[in-house]
């Protein structure tokens, strides 16, 4: 394919004071790839993340989508790129359905005000598509609720249709994982694989192995703010920099990092293992 | 198996019940003059005042209970639209459409850029900075030449509707509901559109709504010089309308602008009608006061006036956080329409 890249991602950074979250990282991603982030806790996973997304000017370099620069959040989601975040920030004012339909468009403030006949018909659709991508992600039921009120797994899946509203090209998950159970998680990576068999890219960001390791073509890790390792989930995990990242530097230091590490390093002297405590084993 | 009720596909909000809110005003507008008589005959430049706040706090609702940015500077964005148009009409002798038109634009410019420059701040900060905006415009109009400072403008055209009824009470309270009336249909039809959904997903979370393409800072500005220009519609209406034989400055002071966001809070800013509904109540809670106290034949009552609002705000605060509005909704039958949200 000649045409401008999908997504690059070149020599980008962001320094806070001191801190270097992120410091000359350069990516490409093909269309179509479903490739993961992953890295310990502070290795500037989420700042890459929010980068890529425009949520975060770099502090050097620049991410480039489609031949554009993503110069903003606006800006990327008119691109193409749709995102969620860490814990799920549905609007919890707005209904279940008004939080997916934030993202079809409507916004004249003209013909809002004069609500002509031609103006409802249109809402009518917005309101009947946003209720088929919740059908989607089988929640068409709680349209009506208010979206503080239904539970974590269900926001996390409004989230991901709210995302879908904006027709992605490139679909960006911040630890979709986090926070739910095994059950959820399982079914999650089901429906991460659909998005993607339509056609969506996608790049996550994850903490939980399992769900990496059994979804991602491609596996990206960072270490202190460094790329460290970039292939195929089986070239990480044999990665020797890849452990010793993991278990190297601080022992200890929490229950996720050592789940990569007995994950990804088949002979890892991981910490003391605690099945109860990580369980996505 | 599921509710079959809730496995229909969501419709938008049906006219006949959006604009059920509508018609009961426009009910309540009709009978008020009915009452207004003889003794009562108070009530209806009470009435006018309560329409001319309505529409400012109209305004504050969707600034502030919508969009969630604070102002505390409106007192001066109606005094900025009533001189506008006093001094045009009264100084340079425009015909009065004109002076209107003037003065709604210049405000709506006005809003712009403050707009532009104080809407960046959040929280505390857009709260110091649009008093500020307020306070300077109070202080040009206290002390300007052009506005005849203290002495105030005299003897400004007084526009009725199509000419009807000049200097007659039941004509002007008329006119000026009938302006409020506009407003509020404009204000609902707008807060259930995706206009509206956007101003609630920027007051509550400015970063996801910008991930789903929200313009945040263009939407913050927008509600921000609508609330602006509402503002000068009642300004022009107080000048033109409702006091046309004298405009002076007190009226636009710091002391109103804080007010008109009590009026949107004890309204509950919640919802739409909240403003319009905490106008009325603070406004007529004056004249209760006073009233009650030619009763018991004292000024004695009027002297706690403040202090009777502020206990009177705090109890409300405690017991009705979300305001009167929600209560009022409960006794009309159920909550008035939101897309994919069953009454």
């Amino acid at each position: 394919m000649t045409g401008p890249e999908f997504l690059s991602v070149n020599e980008v950074s962001r320094h806070f004071g001191g801190h270097k979250a992120v410091d000359g990282v350069s990516l490409r991603l093909r269309q179509g790839a479903l490739a993961a982030v992953i890295g310990p806790n502070g290795a500037g996973k989420t700042t890459l993340f929010n980068l890529i997304a425009g949520a975060l000017p770099p502090t050097s370099g620049q991410v480039v989508f489609r031949g554009a620069r993503v110069s903003g959040p606006e800006r990327a989601s008119k691109l193409g790129i749709a995102r969620t975040f860490q814990n799920a920030r549905l609007f919890q004012e707005l209904s279940v359905l008004e939080n997916v339909a934030i993202g079809l468009g409507g916004l004249s403030f003209w013909r809002g005000s004069l609500r002509l006949p031609r103006w409802v018909e249109a809402e009518r659709l917005r309101l009947k598509r946003a209720y088929y991508l919740l059908e989607d992600v089988g929640l068409g039921h709680l349209a009506g609720q208010p979206a503080g009120e239904i539970a974590f797994g269900q926001q996390r899946l409004v989230e991901f249709a709210r995302a879908m509203a904006l027709q992605p090209k490139l679909l960006l998950l911040d630890e979709p994982a986090a926070g739910l159970n095994a059950t959820e998680t399982a079914e999650l990576g089901k429906l991460i694989r659909r998005i993607h068999e339509s056609g969506v890219t996608i790049l996550l960001v994850e903490h939980d192995m399992s769900l990496v390791m059994g979804l991602a073509e491609r596996v990206i890790v960072l270490d202190r703010g460094q790329q460290l390792a970039d292939g195929a989930p089986s070239e990480v995990r044999a990665n020797p920099a890849v452990c010793a990242a993991y278990l190297g530097g601080t022992p200890g230091q929490g229950d996720a990092d050592h789940a990569v590490a007995r994950a990804s390093c088949p002979r890892a002297p991981g910490g003391t293992p605690d099945q109860g405590e990580t369980g996505h084993a | 198996m599921q509710n079959i009720a809730l496995m229909l596909v969501p419709e938008p909000v049906s006219y006949r019940r959006l604009y059920r809110g509508p018609a009961v005003l426009l009910l309540l507008v009709l009978l008020t003059p009915l009452v207004a008589r003889g003794p009562y005959g108070y009530l209806l430049p009470l009435g006018q005042l309560c329409g001319i706040y309505a529409i400012l706090a109209t305004g504050l609702t969707l600034l502030m209970g919508f969009c969630g940015q604070v102002s505390l500077g409106h007192a001066g964005f109606y005094g900025f639209g009533a001189y506008t148009a006093a001094v045009a009409a009264a100084s340079f002798h425009a015909p009065a459409w004109l002076a209107v038109a003037l003065a709604l634009l210049a405000t709506g410019l006005l809003a712009l850029g403050g707009g532009i420059m104080v809407l960046r701040l959040k929280g505390h900060h857009l709260a110091l900075a649009t008093l500020c905006l307020g306070v300077i415009i109070a202080e040009f109009i206290n002390r300007s030449k052009i506005t005849h400072g203290a002495e105030g403008l005299l003897d400004l055209p007084e526009i009725t509707f199509f000419g009807l009824g000049k200097g007659n009470g039941t004509a002007r309270f008329f006119f000026i509901w009938l302006i409020v009336w506009l407003v509020m249909v404009w204000a609902v039809n707008l807060t259930d559109s995706p206009v509206g959904r956007a101003l609630k997903a920027v007051r509550g979370d400015e970063e996801a709504a910008a991930a789903l393409g929200i313009p945040v800072a263009g939407v913050k500005l927008k509600a921000f010089v609508a609330s602006a220009v509402l503002a000068a519609v009642s300004g022009v209406l107080y000048a033109f309308v409702y006091s046309p034989s004298y405009l002076g400055p007190e009226e636009f002071s710091l002391t109103l602008s804080v007010m008109l966001v009590t009026m949107a809070v004890v309204g509950g800013m919640g919802s739409i009608w909240g403003g319009l509904i905490g106008a009325v109540v603070m406004t007529s809670l004056h004249e209760i006061i006073s009233t009650i106290g030619t009763q018991l034949g004292s000024s004695e009552i009027t002297r706690y006036e403040q202090l009777i609002y502020g206990v009177l705000l705090a109890v409300m605060l405690i017991f009705c956080p979300k305001g009167l509005a929600p209560t009022v909704y409960g006794r009309l039958g159920g909550r008035l329409g939101r897309a994919g949200v069953r009454p």
